[in-house]
């Protein structure tokens, strides 16, 4: 299990945070550049001291300022994979895996080098050096140097960023494989959503030193608590209103900037004043002449504004039929070209007619399910 | 040629040579020290350090004879140990380790400071301290560099002439170098044995260069 909970004053915010997962967990520090997850994950390796606060890994203290506890980096046993790979260029591949081994006899240094380069499938690149690699080699031969040493907790600083996407899916999925064969705790910083989603169980979003929500990943995505976190993980959809009736399984919310109510899951909590957003891929999109499905819940007339065709599907943006009453905030009030964002998967059978144009009417229909709701 | 005295020669590089060894074993710690430091202390430090390359050969010249004079602490301890340092070699050799060490700490510094921060935070995290990590993972990194100053240093060492004159003065057999040579064989109108010598620093000084020149082409050649 991992307990942390620090506090460090950095220049432009204050780091302040607390977290706990337990041992195996994968948990993804998710949030835009300069957020804090970097010195998070620097403080945990030991590279940096927090200003108060604690760290516990499993039984051990590494740092509590309360009883003046600061483990340094170099007895943590903990595993740090750089972005840059930052392998040593001065030694061999079989050289840099080594080196962390310093306390073992030769012949077991050797030995364990072998086992992991058989691993990472990298046997014949033992006498190279790392500038002779490719960028999904070199990762791979940082991601050995790091394993090598059996660390008890294993961190990942944006391991991906620096390779091209079908070498960086091919890592990930020998990260995943290597995290089923390793039983350790793995922290990764990830500014990629997706990436963050697939790799890790539980999500930390963060933003200015805070963490804005901690959870499951389905809970990250699909159960944001407030407007930025909706806004991370590409909730573009976002209604303001109050709820003005509540039901078993729905509630009614009139919105602030439309005449129109829609039907919401009935929220767990007591605030009327409520935002209800809506991921774009969960909007379905039908044409003016089906007729029977006009009669669902939530379902409005719109005009396409745009339209951007993607390999798998298209992106539309939407301008609804009916008068816009208020611009829900400053700043969407610039933006108000158009209403709603919709992601649509490309048919199976490659039908021009699926294809939305520029200027054309059509119907949508948001699925109360679909909504996340949150207090304004 | 064939009468004239090589000990100014001999003595210059004698008192480089030995002048290196000395800035490099004190020069090479501050460097990493330096490197390594952060804070408005370490630029104060370095700025001191660097004293020595602005101020005109015969002020540091006067420093040193007042730190080291008969009439110092310093200057008297020696001389009761029967090690006088001024008018001596001793007195040749500080003159050129404190006019050269600036060279070698500036560029060590630089070099020292190239290397990766990630690369030091990775030696750290995989289990190493601070003198191993100097030792397995910035000295074999930042050795041109290193190796840059040390001839930076060497060939200033080689040239000095304010300095050296003011604290060893110019006697003929003991303190008399190279540069000082050259000028008293100019006052005295030996234009052979001046322009002998003049070849000789220009000769070395070019090599230096050449030298150095190829040290940094590598450095780059190697971070491709």
């Amino acid at each position: 299990m991992i307990k942390a909970q620090i506090t460090k004053k950095l220049p432009s915010f204050d780091l302040e945070l607390q977290f706990e997962i337990p041992q195996g967990a994968v948990l993804g520090l998710f949030g835009p550049s300069g957020c804090g997850k970097s010195i998070t994950l620097r403080c945990l390796a030991g590279l940096l001291e927090p200003d108060q606060g604690f760290i516990k890994v499993g039984e051990q203290t590494f740092f509590d300022n309360k009883q003046k506890i600061f483990v340094p980096a170099r007895k943590r046993k903990i595993g740090f994979l750089f972005q840059n790979y930052a392998l040593f260029p001065h030694l061999t591949v079989e050289k840099n895996i080594t080196f962390g081994l310093k306390d073992l006899p030769k012949e077991e240094q050797k030995k364990k080098a072998h086992s992991i380069l058989t691993k990472m499938r990298l046997v014949g690149f033992e006498n190279r050096y790392p500038f002779q690699l490719s960028g999904g080699q070199q990762q791979r031969v940082a991601l050995a140097r790091t394993l090598v040493t059996d660390p008890s907790l294993l961190l990942l600083d944006e391991p991906f960023s620096a390779l091209d996407s079908q070498v960086k899916s091919k890592l990930e999925k020998e990260v995943i494989e290597l995290k089923n064969a390793y039983s350790g705790t793995m922290i990764l910083v990830s500014h990629s959503l997706e990436e963050a989603y697939r790799l890790c169980s539980h999500i930390a979003v963060m933003e200015n030193g805070r963490i804005l929500q901690f959870g499951s990943r389905d809970e990250i995505v699909h159960q944001p608590v407030n407007r930025t976190v909706a806004r991370f993980v590409g909730t573009k959809n976002i209604f303001d209103g109050s709820i003005i009736a509540r039901n078993q399984d729905y509630a009614t919310l009139r919105l602030r900037s439309y005449p129109i109510d829609l039907k919401v899951p009935n929220p767990n909590f007591d605030n009327t004043k409520v935002s209800a957003g809506i991921r774009p891929s969960k909007i379905r999109l039908f044409n003016a002449n089906d007729g029977e499905l006009k009669q669902r819940e939530n379902t409005l007339q719109a005009k396409i504004v745009q339209n951007i065709i993607e390999p798998d599907g298209q992106k539309l943006f939407l301008k609804l039929d009916i008068p816009f009453v208020e611009a829900p905030t400053a700043s969407t009030q610039a933006i108000q070209e158009y209403d709603l964002q919709v992601q649509v998967a490309k048919s199976e059978n490659l039908d021009d007619s699926k294809i939305y144009h520029q200027g054309e009417s059509c119907y949508i229909q948001m699925p109360v399910q679909a909504f996340a709701l949150w207090p304004t | 040629m064939d009468n004239m005295d090589l000990f100014p020669l001999m003595l210059s590089f004698q008192v480089a040579f030995i002048a290196s060894i000395i800035g490099l074993i004190i020069g090479l710690p501050i460097a990493w020290l330096l490197g390594k430091s952060k804070g408005r202390w370490v630029e104060v430090v370095d700025s001191l350090l660097t004293l020595p390359m602005i101020l005109p050969p015969t002020v540091l010249g006067y420093y040193l004879l007042v730190l080291l004079g008969r009439n110092s602490v310093i200057g008297q301890f020696f001389e009761s140990l029967g090690l006088p340092l001024i008018f001596t070699i001793r007195g040749v050799i500080i003159a050129a380790t404190v006019v050269s060490i600036p060279y070698f700490i500036k560029t060590a510094r630089t070099a020292i400071e190239g290397v990766s921060k990630d690369l030091l935070d990775v030696a750290r995290v995989l289990g190493r301290n601070e003198v191993e990590i100097f030792f397995h993972v910035i000295l074999p990194n930042a050795w041109r560099g290193i190796t840059a100053g040390i001839v930076l240093m060497f060939a200033r060492a080689l040239g000095d002439f304010g300095t050296t004159l003011m604290v060893a003065g110019s006697i003929p057999g003991v303190t008399m170098t190279m540069p000082i040579a050259i000028y008293n064989a100019m006052l005295a109108g030996e234009q052979g044995k001046a322009n002998t010598l003049v070849l000789i620093m220009t000769i070395t000084a070019f090599i230096v260069l050449i030298a150095i020149n190829l040290l940094n082409r590598k450095v780059w050649s190697d971070q491709r």
